[in-house]
């Protein structure tokens, strides 16, 4: 992998956009710590050492008729508003569109923005680059992605969908590696849905999101990842919060073979409050990890967090929560949950919630939970007529869509449930239901 | 291979014909660790040559182990040539010859605690005269424990006696490439207790270190081993509420419980051992590995433990569920004040159909210390209708101090059932008030509230050593509030 | 007994009592009513000595002594008790064991023997008979799972115990049925006696038609805006406080 990757930079260096500098420097810092191993506690129970082997190419450019159809059997149905689309890491000008934005709300091209200002501080602004090194390899070789600014006071209502499209090619194992910036100026609010869809072949997704949220700020970001059964996603989401500014985070992976979100949120000053949902179902002999953090780093911020994992097949979920409290941070306030569901005999959840803290003025708790459906709830059903497998069904969709109400987006909440509808056995009957 | 293994032993025996020790008689090694020392010790003890190789065997792979890193401790490496690994008893002449003699800090502690006065004199290490105490109660106590056929003796008596039981269970919990400080543990240990409790023989009382034989200089790598055959029950306590006066920095121990079908042993520990001045100067490194297997079914081992001593502490006393409807328990108060640190909490794996696993983890931090939970729950595809509850609650007192939680939990079966639940939290201002507003003083106080917070695991301890660890849990926060 | 001159205490920055004066004579029974955020509760912590409140000037003489200067438990063993608006739970910690060490510290503190604990729990069994409580709750930790009338009625069956000489009732009757509250109000009443003063803080006046006040004051805006007998509370009831409001121009 490592030399193939050289191999890019040598000959694409001069197409990508931005700082040729700052690229370089990235990549060759990636290259001399390699992808993270299982030896280190955060990899533990996720393996990337298949992509030591592999040979990765960057994606060349994409056939627009085809890009479009692709786009139309993806897309989610019923959601209106500004929309950036990429294919395979190229932005789609003909599916995208940007009209009747609120004046102070700027959508962009992020290789458009640092081909006009090429500067160094457009990247790399949030992200922790020592603890998730990943995201060097997208700073020296992504594409393309899109940059999200709210300025002061403005409120963004409409959600911002960008739709991350990557089309497997049986010739060449793909990397595509979308970049998302979000900025929100003091008192700005502003919505982000990161859509993440594949098909075809193998390919492998290296997405990195950097949110700035100024004082009062308010932003809420959807990560969804929708994955064809043979791509392998990594993405890693950095905040920083600064006074008062609030985040809600939804993360739901619904597809995908390899799977390893990185969630890292830092609230640096006094107010500010993070919510972070979260939904995995998986299926098959797919592996699904979510590692999130959060770092309290002053006093008076508050964060809540709800994860919840449905397991079938022969898949593996891997949830890591870890909450840091930091000295003197005081008046913390700290509540993580993360409930299972294992359906199967074959499959294996690990979850780990973590609370590591310095400070004494704090009320945090967390809880983990692995079981089955309850009982009582299934023996209701069943009295009341239902077969077994629709009682089933019925009770495992009810679990997956307290975490899809909260959503609040009635499009995208529709096409969430209908795909976790289809993931369960007797669908056509829960459909009835429901 | 084989033939590689029996040149090696011809050579290791061959080597001790020649006895490269002159001085067998000598009471001590000078300090360092290599083949001859771990031969001489062996010698000492006058063990069978398999016992000889499996120390060799354990030291050989220790060697090639790195010095564990994950736990959330921090102090300077330990340089294991620097440790002298085998010395005998003090002489009475070298000990101290009265109580006069003894640091009155300690003796301030001991008259908190309430320890009787002759108790005193034996804990401070002073040179008693033969006929104590409690030499009578250990001879009735032999008696009687010997009517039921039930062997507790110390671990050089066991090899001695009961080689057989010995060899067939050493090692069989604890392996000695387990990890690294078991496998010295394994290489260098030096004395400890050996328990064997038989069929159906429900054990007439409770086993205490307090009365134990040969108690003195166990040492530093102290091994223990407990054996309940099908059907029997014991009860065993050890450590004592008093802070023991101990030279050594380093200490590791092992200790391997068995629990064959229908056997339940549970286990009991209050330590203590001395955590280092309010600066973090001196105190003892206790990093020990406790585990028990519940080999049959129905069995059950429970670890109740207590821990307030020691200027590290590194420590996780687990349970195999193997048995069908097996249940392993573990209860601990772990209290870090100053500079201590604590890493400790439990590993329930669950093997057997039907096993059940509890787990009730009680932190206390104040001053500058650190306290971490660290607890793996596993349960294998094998084990149907597995069920475990995990509650883990943190109590910070001063905002100097950490207090950490890492559980890990992987399931393998659908039909697990696995709660985790954690909280930290300071003691409440209301709680504090409400009990100053009642004309309690505020230390209490904060002692009320604290042993309510611990009450849980309280309850588990038997009825004379609870009393006792709440006690040493007030003492062990003297100075925490204010 | 008790004499509050002009005080001045606030919290957070914020300004609750400004200027607040009154007088209890011993074997009286004060009641202090309100509209919520007068300060009613904030003068009940602040006699008790809870800390975070900030005495900004005026005095509090118990007994000559100057009360402000005393630590909360030694204001406790002097005589001063608080019953809680909202009792606190502490889990694990007996009641029994509570009520002992408190019941102990306090005759200590008088120059009294400790009670054995035979002689304790005679004591305790005759109180909880009197508040009608369950021998059950003795080994119930501190308020834990209480309902909200089993937490004010054991607060009460405290008071009973301990026997204080001021007694500072901070929203007794809230949360409480007809039943409840007439059970704590019998206990109330049955501690009348001429060494001990009671002091009721409410906003209702229904507890006044049960343990009858000497006096009654009502305090707005952080100062006693006015004092009468038993009437004063029916005339509240009638009108509201914003009646007082205005009558008394504030």
């Amino acid at each position: 992998m490592l030399e193939s990757l050289r191999q890019h930079w040598r000959d694409q260096a001069a197409a990508l956009p931005g700082n040729a500098g700052q690229r370089e420097r990235a990549l060759e810092a990636f290259l001399a710590q390699g992808l993270p191993t299982t030896a280190e506690e955060e990899w533990k129970y996720t393996s990337l050492a298949h992509l030591e082997e592999a040979h990765l190419t960057l994606p060349g450019p994409v056939d627009l008729a085809e890009a479009m159809a692709a786009v139309a059997r993806h897309a989610v149905p019923g959601l209106e508003g500004p929309r950036l689309v990429f294919v395979n890491g190229q932005l789609i000008p003909p599916a995208c569109h940007l009209d009747g934005l609120p004046a102070g709300l700027a959508i962009e091209s992020l290789a458009q923005v640092l081909r006009e200002n090429d500067t160094a501080d457009t990247l790399d602004r949030v992200v922790d680059l020592d603890r998730y090194r990943l995201a060097r390899l997208n700073t020296a070789l992504f594409q393309d992605g899109a940059r999200v600014r709210a300025a002061r006071g403005v409120a963004g209502d409409a959600p911002v969908y960008l739709l991350f499209l990557t089309l497997g090619d049986a010739e060449a194992l793909q990397l595509v590696q979308p970049r998302v910036l979000i900025e929100a100026a003091e008192a700005a609010s502003v919505t982000v849905i990161e859509h993440h869809c594949g098909e075809g072949e193998a390919a492998v997704i290296n997405a990195v999101t950097e949110i700035v949220a100024q004082p009062g700020s308010r932003v809420t970001h959807y990560r969804i990842q929708e994955q064809a059964d043979s791509h392998a996603q990594v993405a890693g989401l950095n905040a920083r919060l600064d006074r008062d500014a609030a985040l809600v985070c939804h993360n739901v992976d619904l597809g995908g073979a390899l799977v390893r979100n990185d969630v890292h949120v830092r609230l640096i000053a006094p107010g500010a409050d993070v919510e972070l949902n979260g939904l995995y179902f998986t299926r098959g002999t797919s592996h699904v990890d979510n590692h999130t953090r959060i770092d309290h780093l002053a006093p008076r911020t508050t964060s809540r967090e709800d994860y919840r994992g449905v397991l079938d097949g022969r898949s593996r979920a891997v949830f890591n929560g870890k909450v840091l409290v930091a000295e003197d941070a005081q008046k913390i306030e700290a509540h993580q949950s993360n409930n299972n569901l294992l359906l199967s005999r074959e499959c294996e959840v690990d979850t780990k919630p973590e609370l590591e803290i310095y400070a004494d003025d704090v009320r945090c708790s967390h809880g983990a939970t692995v079981g089955q459906l309850d009982a009582t709830a299934l023996f209701y059903l069943r009295s009341r007529g239902l077969d077994e497998d629709t009682a089933r069904g019925l009770l495992t969709f009810a679990f997956a869509e307290e975490v899809i109400t909260r959503l609040g987006i009635a499009p995208l909440a529709e096409r969430l449930s209908g795909t976790v509808i289809g993931h369960l056995p007797d669908s056509d009957r829960l459909r009835e239901f429901t | 291979m084989a033939t590689n293994e029996h040149e090696l032993e011809h050579l290791v025996s061959r080597k001790y014909k020649h006895g490269f020790f002159t001085d067998i008689e000598s009471d001590t090694v000078p300090p360092g660790l290599n083949e001859d020392v771990i031969r001489f010790i062996s010698a000492k003890k006058e063990e069978p040559e398999w016992l000889t190789e499996w120390r060799l065997k354990a030291y050989r792979h220790w060697l090639t182990m790195p010095v564990p890193k994950w736990a959330h401790v921090q102090y300077p490496p330990i340089d294991f040539q620097a440790i002298s690994y085998y010395s005998a008893p003090k002489r009475p002449e070298d000990a101290p010859q009265s109580l006069d003699e003894v640091d009155p800090k300690l003796l301030e502690t001991y008259d908190k605690l309430g320890i009787p006065l002759h108790e005193r004199a034996r804990l401070a290490g002073v040179a008693v005269d033969a006929v104590f105490d409690s030499v009578s109660v250990t001879t009735t106590f032999k008696e009687k424990l010997g009517e039921a056929g039930v062997i507790f003796c110390s671990f050089s008596e066991a090899v001695r006696e009961h080689p057989e039981l010995v060899r067939r269970y050493l090692g069989s919990v604890v392996p000695t490439r387990d990890n690294f400080y078991a496998a010295l543990n394994s290489a260098v240990f030096t004395d400890g207790s050996f328990v064997y409790i038989p069929k159906g023989v429900r054990c007439p009382m409770e086993l205490s270190t307090y009365f134990r034989i040969n108690a003195a200089n166990t040492g530093q790598f102290e091994r223990t081993l407990i054996v309940a055959d099908e059907g029997s029950h014991v009860s065993y306590l050890e450590g004592c509420t008093a802070p023991m006066r101990d030279e050594n920095q380093l200490h590791a121990a092992v200790v391997e419980l068995v629990a064959l079908k229908d056997a339940e042993i549970k286990y009991s520990t209050v330590q203590n051992w001395y955590p280092g001045d309010e600066e973090g100067r001196g105190g003892i490194y206790n990093f020990v590995t406790k585990r028990g297997d519940c080999r049959g079914a129905n069995s059950k081992i429970s670890w109740t433990q207590v821990e307030t001593g020691s200027a590290i502490t590194w420590k996780y006393p687990s349970c195999i569920l193997r048995g069908e409807n097996s249940v392993g328990e573990f209860y601990s108060v772990a209290v870090a004040n100053n500079l201590q640190q604590a890493d400790t909490g439990t590993k329930m794996i669950h093997i057997g159909r039907n096993t059940r696993s509890t787990i009730i983890s009680k932190g206390i931090s104040a001053g500058r210390a650190q306290n971490a939970y660290r607890g793996l729950v596993r349960v294998l595809p094998t084990a149907e209708g597995a069920r475990n509850f995990t509650q883990c609650d943190s109590l910070l007192i001063g905002d100097r101090c950490g207090a950490h939680t890492f559980p890990y939990i992987e399931a393998r079966n659908p039909s697990a059932q696995i709660e985790h639940e954690a909280t930290t939290s300071k003691i409440g201002e209301d709680q504090l008030f409400y009990c100053l507003q009642r004309g309690l003083s505020e230390e209490d106080a904060v002692n009320m509230i604290v042993n309510g917070f611990c009450k849980e695991v309280f309850r588990e301890l038997p009825m004379e050593f609870a009393v006792e660890a709440q006690a040493l849990l007030n003492v062990s926060l003297e100075g925490a509030v204010g | 007994m008790l004499k509050i001159k002009d005080l001045h205490a606030r919290i957070d920055g914020k300004d609750i009592l400004k200027g607040l004066t009154l007088e209890i004579a011993a074997g009286e029974v004060h009641a202090i009513m309100g509209p919520n955020g007068a300060g009613k509760s904030t003068l009940a912590q602040v006699l008790a000595g809870r800390e975070g409140y900030e005495i900004v000037s005026g005095s509090v003489e118990y007994f000559g002594k100057d009360l402000l200067e005393l630590a909360p438990e030694e204001r406790a063993r002097e005589g001063v008790f608080l019953a809680f608006q909202y009792p606190v739970e502490i889990p694990g910690v007996n009641n029994v064991y509570l009520l002992k060490a408190a019941l102990n510290a306090i005759r200590k503190h008088r120059g009294e023997d400790e009670l054995d604990a035979y002689a304790f729990m005679k004591v305790v069994r005759e109180k909880m008979k009197l508040m009608q409580m369950d021998p059950s709750f003795l080994n119930r930790g501190v308020n834990e799972g209480f309902s909200g009338g089993e937490k004010k009625r054991n607060e009460i069956m405290q008071m009973a115990v301990l026997e204080p000489k001021l007694a500072l009732l901070d929203e007794t009757d809230s949360g409480l049925d007809i039943d409840a509250m007439k059970i704590v109000a019998d206990g109330v009443n049955s501690l009348r006696s001429p060494e001990r003063a009671i002091v009721m803080v409410t906003h209702y006046q229904r507890l006044l038609d049960h343990i009858v006040p000497d006096r009654v004051h009502v305090l707005a805006d952080g100062r006693i805006v006015k004092s009468g007998d038993r009437s004063l509370a029916l005339e509240l009831e009638a009108h509201g406080y914003e009646w007082l409001q205005q009558a008394v121009g504030t």
